[in-house]
């Protein structure tokens, strides 16, 4: 039973990671937080499934498209508005602004029914021991992971991905060494966007989303982010499966209706307690080197 | 003149960041009078800005050490929240000026003097519901301090779009409003043009010292007298200052966080090892 | 001031005009209920610059312990009222002491955790709220036991609340606390230089917020009679924030013109157009821009047309 959980927890978990990934590379080049990022999840996956019922393009066609809109508008929405902005504040407003639109604007044109595509993924479950997993499950963990790999990989070895961490280390100086700056921040915001938007149509062949969904969502994403850090990939991956892993313990032996208010409850706990425990292990780092010396 | 005690005393006093020490005082005492009473020197990253900080909250210290204020009652500073250690009575400026970017020199000032007297717990709570006005008794202090440090015509302007040197008069002033008993100062004259130094050796050796005594014997500031600690780079200034107007401040050479020596200015500059840390000779 | 009080009093004419008696005075009970709880996230949106997404659960919060109260208990509207306060009030309290140490960004995202898990206690303790179905059958206001059933009749309680409400904002704007509330926005915690503890600030802001809030939600309860969880979901005090910002952000006329906003928005356009919010977050995000631009550059091509024709003649 505990094993059923953990695994369960662990598909989602990765699709909290790929979100979280998305956040903070957004979050870690623009220092600006992407209130959207959950409406983006499942914007995303609308634009999927009306070019895949309106349109009658093939699922991977459709999906490619999605993702293709929704970069090129949050990158135009980051370059224009975004950096006219001043005040932090100002942008966090700005982005809540646009969660809010992105929302309203689907209640409007998709209903307020939940919807899925058409059956994509191949049907049946496979049996590991004492876990049961669907084939579709597996899909979805095996293709979380290999987009994160390919983001790591983009973000570590490609000319654009060292652009982006350097402006994220110091914005100044990758301005002085003739990075475009402005261009590098609205790319790795609509490059968060994207990576949610991909997520939101991994997931929808699945399970079904609703246009309300984002805010759930959205908040998960930021509490796997901010318990992997908010800064590095690695702590991105661990912070989703934690989530998933202890939304998935919770709706298992506590109650399902109350295990988002615990995934809450989870990430207030975080941040209180993130800068102790910052803390202690760096006493504990330092403590390791000064052993080894 | 009575014999001078000490009103800032650190013992001990350790800063740590990460496994650098960055500080690491034995024993600094800054002296009790009307005026310049210290002046911190030392060579960049020895640690003054630090012990600044550590005096006033911002910067946490190790266990053990120990910071008092002598003004009647001893109060120990270690473990106070920056605006604990301001409600002390003791006001700070930083090398880059911080400020208000939307209020005016007046209100930012205005702002500062609600630690008035009020002594009764109930009247400082029913404080918060009032606000100084520019008539009755903070406006008044608020106008003394602006006509000492000449600012009478950047009075009403926002503090955003004040220059340099204003801002930074603006900022002491910021402080003098809180009413301290002990003002320190960072590098006040760093980046100002000679006259602008010659004004700040009047404005602190003597003028601003008479106007606390004055205001307080008119009640409008609550302490007697205010003591004033600077870091400077300055020579000019701190010639100036030394020789203001009765005050011999003692000056404390810092170095690689550790303190060098407490003397007099003459002593101080004329010190060969003094010369081989600015010069870097060692 | 004067333009907003021109501006609202001319949509109330074309209302009065336009409208019922009975519906104008519900929509204008509506404004006041809704201006009660903007002068609330004023405070601490518009002076503290805290972005805060839970402010509509707890008019929520205020609704339901009002609600609840009167129909389990009886209390009557007297006593419910102040109850439903000090539930908001208390609650802020907590999530202040907890999270008022965080940085901007952590404090915004407790406050939509807050906000998710009061929607979901509303939503699931159906023991104590009524579940999906909310609280039904609540006793209309009643002063000395003059019930004021019809929309005439609880009017003008409403409108004594919101004109308080204002005054209140007002003098407190005026008053050290919320000159020292507003450098707080300003500038964060250089309010240490004046010797107040920033996050004691933010624990009056908070505090102070979510009574108005409290307020505004029992008040709620007992003009409506009825309290269901869906309307006070964190998209609520986006939107809220999003007319406060349209209104203006950090000035007091923001709290009226949102009121107005969120009454048109939510209760007048709401069978009419579709597309109230996404034109609404659209013009809030403009509002923000043109605020960023010292001058549009059509105006200054303008300025230099109008400034050569003088020039030359």
């Amino acid at each position: 039973m505990l094993t059923q959980q953990l695994a369960n927890g662990l598909t989602t978990g990765l699709i909290y990671s790929l979100l979280a990934i998305g956040l903070v590379m957004a979050y870690s080049t623009t220092k600006v937080i992407n209130f959207a990022h959950g409406e983006l999840f499942v914007f995303g996956a609308f634009i999927g499934l009306t070019l895949q019922r309106q349109g009658h393009l093939p699922f991977a066609v459709a999906a490619g498209l999605a993702v293709l809109v929704v970069f090129v508008f949050v990158g135009m929405f980051a370059y224009l508005i975004l950096w006219k902005l001043k005040s932090s504040l100002e942008r966090s407003i700005a982005t809540i602004a646009l969660g809010l639109a992105l929302r309203d604007l689907m209640l409007v044109l998709f209903g307020s029914d939940s919807e899925s595509f058409v059956a994509v993924y191949p049907g049946g479950t496979l049996s590991l021991g004492t876990i049961t997993v669907s084939y579709a499950t597996v899909l979805v963990c095996l293709a979380s992971l290999v987009l994160l790999a390919a983001t790591s990989l983009f973000v570590h070895r490609t000319r654009y991905g060292i652009w982006m961490r350097a402006t994220a280390q110091n914005e100044q100086l990758a301005a002085m060494a003739g990075i475009p700056t402005h261009q590098v921040q609205a790319g790795a915001f609509a490059g968060g966007a994207a990576l949610a938007a991909l997520a939101g149509l991994l997931v929808t062949p699945q399970w079904q989303v609703y246009y309300g969904a984002g805010t759930v969502v959205g908040l998960k994403a930021f509490t796997a982010a901010l318990i992997g850090g908010f800064g590095s990939f690695r702590g991105a991956l661990l912070g989703g499966i934690v989530v998933g892993v202890v939304e998935a313990l919770l709706a298992g032996y506590v109650s399902s209706t109350w295990k988002d208010s615990g995934v809450y409850v989870f990430l207030i706990l975080v941040m209180l307690l993130m800068p102790r425990l910052a803390s202690v292990v760096r006493k504990v780092q330092l403590a390791w080197e000064r052993n080894r010396e | 003149m009575n014999k001078r005690q000490p009103i800032l005393s650190l013992r001990g006093v350790q800063v740590r960041f990460g496994g650098l020490l960055a500080l690491d005082i034995k024993q600094i005492e800054m002296l009790d009078a009307s005026g310049v009473s210290a002046i911190f020197m030392g060579p960049n990253g020895a640690g003054k800005s630090t012990l600044y900080g550590a005096l006033t909250g911002y910067v946490p210290v190790s266990r053990g050490s120990r910071i008092t204020l002598n003004d009647g009652k001893n109060r120990e500073l270690v473990g106070r929240s920056r605006a604990a250690v301001v409600r002390c009575g003791i006001a700070r400026t930083h090398q880059s000026p911080v400020f208000f970017p939307s209020l005016t020199v007046r209100e930012g000032m205005l702002l500062s003097t609600r630690m008035t007297r009020t002594c009764t717990w109930i009247r400082r709570r029913l404080s918060w519901l009032d606000f100084p006005g520019r008539n009755g008794r903070s406006g008044r202090l608020v106008d003394e301090l602006i006509a000492c440090l000449e600012l009478d015509a950047v009075a009403d302007t926002r503090m955003a779009r004040l220059t340099l040197p204003l801002l930074r008069r603006a900022e002491i002033g910021r402080c003098m409003a809180t009413q301290p008993r002990v003002v320190l100062l960072d590098e006040p004259s760093a980046g100002a043009a000679l006259g602008e130094t010659a004004f700040l050796v009047q404005c602190l050796g003597s003028v601003l010292p008479g106007l606390v005594r004055r205001l307080h014997s008119e009640g409008l500031y609550r302490h007697p007298q205010v003591a004033i600690g600077v870091i400077t780079h300055d020579l000019v200034l701190a010639e100036g200052l030394a020789k203001a107007n009765g005050a011999s401040p003692v000056v404390h050479v810092l170095n690689q966080g550790r303190l060098l020596m407490s003397a007099s200015l003459d002593q101080v500059v004329g010190d060969a090892r003094v010369q081989d840390i600015y010069l870097a000779r060692r | 001031m004067l333009w907003t009080a021109g501006l609202l009093g001319t949509c109330a004419i074309i209302m009065a005009a336009t409208m019922s008696p009975s519906q104008f005075w519900r929509v204008g009970s509506l404004f006041c209920l809704g201006l009660i709880a903007l002068a609330g996230l004023h405070v601490l949106t518009g002076l503290a610059r805290v972005i805060s997404l839970y402010h509509v659960a707890l008019v929520g919060v205020g609704a339901y312990t009002a609600g609840a109260l009167s129909l389990s208990v009886g209390l009557c509207p007297i006593l419910s009222v102040p109850a439903g306060v000090l539930a908001a009030a208390a609650i802020s309290f907590v999530l202040a002491k907890l999270a008022g140490s965080l940085q901007d960004h952590y404090l915004t995202l407790a406050t939509l955790a807050a906000s998710e898990i009061l929607t979901n206690i509303f939503r699931g303790a159906t023991g104590l709220t009524g579940g999906a179905n909310g609280l039904v059958g609540i006793p209309p206001l009643s002063i000395a036991g003059l019930v004021l059933f019809s929309p005439q009749d609880y009017f003008p309680v409403c409108a004594a609340f919101a004109v308080g409400a204002l005054c209140v904002a007002w003098a407190l704007q005026r008053s050290f606390l919320g000159k020292a509330l507003r450098a707080a926005g300003d500038a964060g915690v250089l309010v240490e230089t004046l010797g107040i503890d920033s996050i004691d600030l933010r624990l009056a802001g908070f505090v102070i917020g979510g009574s108005f809030a409290g307020l505004a939600g029992a008040l709620a309860a007992h003009v409506d009679g009825f309290v269901g969880p869906e309307s006070f979901g964190v998209d609520r005090s986006m939107a809220y924030l999003c007319f406060l910002v349209i209104g203006g952000l950090g000035k007091l006329r923001s709290v009226p013109v949102a009121a107005a906003l969120a009454v048109i928005a939510v209760e007048i356009l709401r069978g009419i157009v579709g597309w109230q919010m996404v034109i609404l977050a659209c013009a809030a995000v403009a509002t923000l821009y043109l605020r960023s631009w010292t001058m549009p550059p059509l105006f200054a091509w303008m300025k230099r047309r109008l400034g050569a024709k003088a020039g030359v003649a």
